[in-house]
């Protein structure tokens, strides 16, 4: 068992673009039959891989045989175990219909890398556009093509939401039905992703600058555009740790060890906007002159960012000045 | 213009059920008191987003992002010498009579120039626009772009619109922020990708020429499914600025992230700015120059390590630990470039409360040593600077769901909420340490507060928060305690 595992997990997988790469080129239909269930090509007894790698299949039981077997034995029937088929799920909680979506070509969702999985972002192309695609099988719809198997398989039945009886229908209708997301009412804006944890507030840096994010598709009032991932919150919206407190020595430390870090938002004029005025230490400003020497003493580099010892201290600690 | 678009593309569509995908929509409003400790203001802020998506034409969107702030206390003097006994101004007292429209982004673009072919891959933004590459910079220009999803290539210009600045509203002669022109090019190889990106900011300021080239070299690389590796080298032309390599590999939901970054010439930061200084009885007494007095960085190598996994089904956990070591001369060390150790660990929890709510609990903490070595005097900056400091912040908080309930899957709630309510407070300790303290010196910043989120409909909700911290009494004028309010609502669709 552990043996056949690793062979699913090292052996060389079946190439695409090898096979795209062919002169003649071969089409996806001439491996791949478009049926409402999954078939696994050359289930035919071989056909159609037998068409071209014939001489294959009367060698002794080798690396060929491994792109669809854990292993062969012909001298029995129903000895030859196959690996799982699609070798890569797209994602274990994705209902996906190949049969019904055969009016767009091929290539529209899949490049030459057709092993990598299609990211979602090309299911938006068309399914967040409503001049190709239906509103009921809008992107923001999510149980049109999410599935939560547990919890369709064990709590659906016990409870009555219309919510659950979409994605029960979805989970039990076959590929080419009719979408019987059509009747469930619920959004995305509705169902948190799997991924929005607690943790998820400070952890979302990488998703929202994916060129795949997929923040608009609940969060209101974003313009999507993967360019404006950051400013689109962000220009409006503080991080936590900027509260009341942040202007003091706190962001003076992190702008001056991590600046990138601040210029995720800001650029360099906010920090001279601010600085162009005194800060809160410096008020009421009449008392200062008595009260600005342990600052000084302690953390001379917080003086001199906006001053000069010549522009200020001189004034008064140089020669002829107040001692 | 960009509104006029919206109105246009409203006016002209038909199936009002198809608006709600076509129209971007959020304008909020806050009331934001902040009082105590020698602050008195009352900032009256808004925000607005307004946008469309492919309404005129399938492939036009356009986007605007605002915010506006006032403060309706007053303006406190901006010259110490017209008020010396003033309180201290908040930011939007730092702008012409205390008012503020900080236009963010305002741009039409269009994505694809026809619905087939190669000019389906071509796309153009003109307006306000943000583009965070090798340097965040707003612009008001145009980006024209090719992207074939293996191959990426676009060119931008225009006038930097530096959004903060407020050298034009004080009315000083030089108000040109600059021009930025660049651009930026992506291959992608099975599982490599290729990019390199290159920017001119030109800008004059106060008769002087601060022009800067920016580039940037990089490479990701995705050898497996789960790892992935960047390896970048960045340029302020004709210096290598920094050499970096991040790798992060994922194993189910546990990531582990290893970040190296060493300095090897000069940043860019602080470089692009200008600011105008503070006179008093008619003296400067502070810079004018184009930067703050923060002396670049000397070269450092720094290396951070970070996990990110699932103790239990209710709980995250990331603990972290990183070190710096600068790599200059010690004689030529601002307090900035300290050797240092940083550790920490962040906690998220979720606890089912019942079969509708729950609370969620987060925790973190970060520790800092720092180690500099004492060569300067009471002129040269490299005097002073913390050597330890202990930061936590923590909270914890009620949510409800929404009407739509999904039951809670592993113990967490994933449905929209109708209710969050959360507390938190923090509080950051850090030791001093300069010749000229007799003792170390020790600092405590702390803070508090509450804040809440009612959902009042699918597209309206109120935000209601209130804050109290307690500053250094050292470095915070009387150390006393601000109270903070900020009581908002929010629209959008």
């Amino acid at each position: 068992m552990i043996a056949a595992l690793l062979l699913v997990l090292v052996a060389e997988p079946f190439r695409h673009d090898t096979h795209l790469g062919l002169k003649p080129a071969l089409e996806c239909q001439s491996c791949h039959a478009f049926s409402p269930e999954t078939v696994r090509p050359g289930k035919n007894d071989h056909a159609p891989c037998d068409s071209c790698h014939a001489e294959e299949y009367y060698r002794a039981p080798g690396a060929f045989c491994q792109n669809c077997h854990l292993s062969v034995d012909p001298t029995k029937k129903g000895s030859s175990p196959l690996v799982p088929y699609p070798r890569r799920a797209a994602s274990n909680d994705i209902a996906f219909s190949h049969a019904s979506h055969q009016a767009a070509p091929c290539s529209t969702c899949h490049d030459q890398n057709v092993d990598k999985p299609t990211p979602m972002k090309v299911c938006a192309s068309c399914h967040d556009d409503a001049s190709v695609t239906s509103d009921a099988v809008r992107i923001k719809k999510c149980s049109v093509c999410h599935l939560e198997p547990a919890f369709v398989s064990m709590v659906a039945p016990l409870i009555t939401l219309p919510f659950a009886e979409g994605l029960e229908a979805n989970a039990r209708a076959p590929a080419s039905a009719p979408p019987a997301i059509a009747r469930a009412p619920a959004t995305l804006a509705e169902r948190r992703p799997s991924d929005h944890t607690p943790m998820f507030r400070t952890r979302h840096e990488q998703a929202a600058r994916d060129d795949d994010n997929k923040c608009n598709y609940c969060h209101q009032g974003i313009s999507g555009s993967h360019r404006d991932a950051c400013n689109d919150c962000h220009a409006t919206m503080r991080p936590r740790s900027h509260g009341l407190r942040f202007q003091g020595p706190r962001h003076g430390r992190v702008a001056a060890e991590s600046p990138a870090k601040c210029a995720t938002c800001h650029e360099t004029d906010f920090c001279t906007a601010c600085h162009d005025i005194p800060p809160p230490s410096h008020f009421p400003i009449s008392s200062f002159l008595t009260r600005h020497s342990l600052r000084a003493r302690t953390n001379a580099r917080s003086c001199l960012t906006c001053h000069t010892f010549e522009s200020t201290c001189e004034r008064c600690h140089g020669i002829g000045g107040a001692e | 213009m960009i509104l006029l678009l919206g109105l246009m593309a409203l006016a002209q569509s038909e199936q009002s059920s198809d608006l709600a995908e076509r129209v971007i929509v959020r304008l909020g409003v806050s009331y934001d008191p902040v009082l105590g400790a020698g602050v008195a203001s009352q900032v009256l802020g808004a925000d607005a987003a307004l946008g469309t998506r492919g309404l005129l034409m399938p492939t036009l969107n356009t986007y605007a992002l605002a915010r506006g702030a006032m403060d309706l206390a007053g303006t406190p003097a901006l010259s110490l010498a017209e008020d010396p006994h003033g309180e201290h101004p908040v930011l939007p007292s730092v702008y012409q009579r205390g008012r503020t429209l900080l236009l963010h982004l305002a741009y039409a673009e269009l994505e694809g120039f026809a619905p087939e072919g190669a000019l389906a891959n071509l796309h153009l933004r003109a307006g306000r626009q943000l583009h965070f590459g090798v340097a965040a910079v707003t612009f008001d220009g145009a980006t024209l772009g090719y992207d074939s999803g293996r191959f990426s290539v676009a060119v931008r210009g225009g006038q930097r619109a530096a959004v903060f600045d407020r050298a034009s509203t004080l009315g000083r002669a030089e108000t040109n922020p600059g021009l930025v022109i660049g651009g930026d090019a992506r291959y992608t190889l099975e599982s490599v990708s290729f990019r390199a990106e290159f920017l001119h900011f030109g800008r004059t300021f106060d008769g002087n020429d601060f022009s800067a080239d920016v580039g940037e070299l990089a490479v990701d690389i995705t050898p497996t499914d789960g790892l992935g590796i960047t390896a970048r080298a960045s340029l302020v032309i004709p210096e290598l600025s920094h050499l970096r390599l991040q790798t992060a590999y994922e194993i189910g939901r546990t990531v582990i992230v290893l970040d190296l970054d060493t300095k090897v010439g000069r940043d860019l930061s602080y470089d692009l700015a200008g600011g105008s200084g503070t006179a008093i009885g008619g003296r400067r007494t502070t810079l004018e120059s184009l930067r703050l007095n923060i002396p670049d960085a000397q070269p450092y190598l720094d290396a951070r390590a970070a996990v990110m996994f699932d103790a239990t089904d209710w709980l995250e956990l990331e603990p972290m630990f990183g070190a710096r070591k600068v790599l200059g001369d010690d004689a030529d060390r601002s307090p900035y470039d300290a050797d240092r150790l940083v550790w920490g660990l962040m906690a998220g929890a979720h606890f089912p409360v019942a079969s509708q709510s729950a609370l969620e609990v987060f925790g973190d903490y970060a520790g800092f040593l720092y180690f500099r070595p004492d060569t300067g005097t009471f002129t040269d900056a490299s005097v002073g600077g913390e050597s330890v400091v202990h930061d936590v912040t923590t909270g914890v908080r009620y949510v409800r769901r929404g009407a739509f309930a999904m039951p809670a899957i592993d113990g967490r709630l994933l449905s929209r909420r109708s209710l969050s309510v959360g507390l938190f407070g923090f509080a950051s300790t850090a030791r001093w340490a300069s010749r000229y303290l007799v003792s170390t010196l020790d600092e405590l910043t702390m803070g508090a507060g509450i804040d809440g989120r009612l959902d009042l409909a699918d597209v309206l909700d109120l935000r209601v928060s209130y804050e109290v911290a307690r500053g250094s009494s050292t470095f915070a004028g009387d150390g006393g305690l601000l109270h903070g309010l900020r009581v908002g609502v929010q629209g959008r669709f």
